[in-house]
């Protein structure tokens, strides 16, 4: 079995249910969002300027 | 399956068309949307100023990581584990576009290369890298692909009739066209419907033959458009049918 929500994954481990964190997905979101806000601040002031 | 190749794969994941829930595949998604859209500001401004440059320097720099990046996990786009699946991968549409994205980068560091300048017109094939994004996409690829033979000679018979009309008309009045490129132009324009009137025929047996071309080609030039609708229509019907299987 498994299921993924918001980053974190399920998994069936010999009956038992661990719960793994998508780390590296997280990391990879943060540094998008932060490219995006900076490219959308960049398109402003290109037109501003 | 080892810790690398596992961590590749989520990466070939991430930078693929996100699927549901999958948060940062969706983020990195809307970053390369919006350097796309934020890529082509540059465009629209006359007079360049130092936020166009380092909008163009961060753009292409991050098409550049993108470029390697896909290139990196093409081997689980392409399916199979060889060095071949890297280099099948190239050139792929796809590929090809996301490079010409990254040429306007010789542009920056050349500026005074004219042949380098023409390649930030590249810039807007930008664009296309959108289309990755978009599901219709497919259904219209596989319309394309569909009636690809159809297409092909449809648009031959465009070009013939183009080229016939021109020939007849530069011929009819050699007044009124300075060279064939000029009866070509006319042609073209008159038998799209566009009709700009720069250049008109002014004997009667030229305005005669302008009349019949420009009504049989108006038949011709419609021809694409309704053999892709029907298509279109066809291909949403299939796939309409195979959800309800």
């Amino acid at each position: 079995m498994s299921n993924s929500k918001k980053g974190t994954t399920y998994i069936a481990d010999g009956g038992v249910v661990v719960r793994k964190v998508d780390t590296f997905g997280k990391v990879i979101s943060v540094l998008c969002g932060i490219v995006t806000i900076a490219l959308i601040v960049l398109g402003i002031m290109a037109f501003v300027a | 399956m080892g810790n690398e190749e596992s961590k590749k794969r989520r990466i070939f994941e991430i930078v693929e068309a996100s699927k549901a829930r999958d948060f940062a595949s969706r983020a990195y998604d809307t970053m390369i949307v919006t350097a796309v859209i934020v890529g082509l500001i540059p465009l629209t401004i006359k007079s360049e100023n130092i936020f166009t440059k380092i909008i163009d320097i961060f753009t292409v720099s991050l098409f550049i990581i993108d470029y390697i990046i896909r290139l990196y996990t093409s081997d689980f786009k392409m399916g199979y584990k060889s060095y071949k699946s890297y280099i099948a991968y190239i050139f792929t549409p796809m590929a090809l576009i996301d490079f010409m994205s990254i040429l306007p980068i010789l542009a920056i560091f050349f500026p005074a290369s004219k042949i380098l300048a023409l390649t930030r017109v590249l810039r807007v094939a930008r664009v296309l890298k959108v289309l990755r994004y978009m599901k219709t996409m497919r259904t219209i690829g596989n319309v394309m692909r569909r009636i690809k033979g159809q297409l092909v000679a449809v648009l031959l018979l465009v070009v013939i009739y183009t080229i016939s009309a021109a020939l007849i008309m530069f011929q009819t009045e050699p007044d009124t066209f300075n060279t064939f490129f000029d009866a070509l132009y006319w042609s073209a324009i008159s038998i799209s419907t566009t009709g700009y009137g720069d250049i008109t025929p002014v004997t009667d047996i030229g305005k005669a033959i302008a009349a019949l071309s420009s009504l049989i080609g108006v038949a011709i030039i419609a021809l694409p458009t309704g053999i892709i609708t029907a298509a279109y229509t066809e291909e949403i019907k299939r796939q309409k049918s195979k959800l309800e299987l």
